[in-house]
């Protein structure tokens, strides 16, 4: 009950700065440090990153871009950057890790709900399962 | 009457002497020998007639000890009869409940053994693929390594282009 108090605490936080941010000429810099003065002060520092994650996915929904994660199993060359980049728009938020794990292939994250994975570790999973 | 007594040559005198005589042995025997005699004889005769009154008693006793006896001889037959009876009853159930027992027993195992079997043969199905799989993912690492960025290339177009048409 009080976990679920905090997660709806959590949601409302992001989407009142979400909602802040997303307006045209504010000082971002000022609202963050306030935001996270007001964090410090409810005891929801702790959180902080939680609340900037789900910020960052409801301005993105709001002005229509995407957050993609890249994940690779070795450092990817320029001609690879060129592929993954045609998935790229203009506004969008890019993150890249390096997972060797995967072996060989990527595995790409689209708002953290959409997901295509050509990794070599998810087919030998296949054959696991 | 006189000369027929003398004829025979009976003294009057003598036999008066001896009449005497005969009296007197009589009085004597019969005070000294013939009542004790007699008193000896009754007493033997009530001693003979209590044996016997006692032996028939006994008799009568011991003939109902006799019925007795075999009622209780064949009472203690049938108590045997209904003990064997009962035992035999109780004997079957035992017998009845262990088969039972045993029966239940044996399917127990069973059913331990076919469990243990499969377990086992899933826990070899499993290490087997474990192995084939070790062996699937090394070859795969071999065969990456020796051109990983062409295959990553493949991969990564591939993925972008599910990407781009989902």
């Amino acid at each position: 009950m009080l976990n679920m108090n905090k997660q709806k605490t959590i949601k409302l936080y992001a989407k009142a700065l979400a909602e802040i941010l997303s307006k045209k000429g504010i000082d971002e810099k000022k609202i963050v440090n306030n935001f996270i003065k007001l964090l410090v002060s409810t005891g929801y520092e702790g959180k902080s990153k939680e609340i900037l994650d789900l910020t960052e996915d409801l301005l993105l929904a709001k002005r229509g871009k995407k957050k993609i994660t890249f994940e690779t199993a070795r450092k990817t060359t320029a001609g690879q950057k060129k592929i993954m980049d045609s998935l790229v728009e203009k506004g969008d938020v890019v993150k890249e890790k390096i997972n060797p794990e995967l072996i060989a292939g990527i595995k790409i994250i689209i708002n953290d709900s959409r997901q295509f994975d050509s990794s070599k570790q998810s087919k030998l999973n296949k054959i696991n399962t | 009457m006189n000369a027929f007594i003398s004829q025979f040559g009976i003294d009057w005198k003598l036999f008066l002497s001896q009449l005497v005589n005969f009296l007197l042995i009589l009085i004597i025997l019969r005070f000294f020998v013939y009542k004790p005699v007699l008193k000896i004889l009754k007493e033997r005769n009530k001693k003979i007639k209590e044996g016997l009154d006692k032996a028939e008693e006994a008799g009568i006793r011991l003939k109902e000890i006799d019925v007795i006896g075999k009622e209780k001889i064949k009472e203690a037959e049938n108590k045997s009869m209904e003990m064997i009876k009962t035992t035999e009853n109780e004997a079957k159930a035992l017998g009845r409940e262990l088969q039972k027992k045993m029966e239940e027993n044996q399917l127990k195992l069973q059913k331990e053994l076919q469990d243990s079997y499969k377990r086992q043969q899933e826990e070899v199905k499993n290490l087997v693929l474990k192995n084939a799989v070790d062996l699937v993912k090394k070859t795969i690492v071999k065969t990456i390594e020796l051109k990983p960025e062409a295959i990553d290339e493949a991969l990564i177009k591939k993925a972008v282009e599910g990407a781009k048409h989902e």
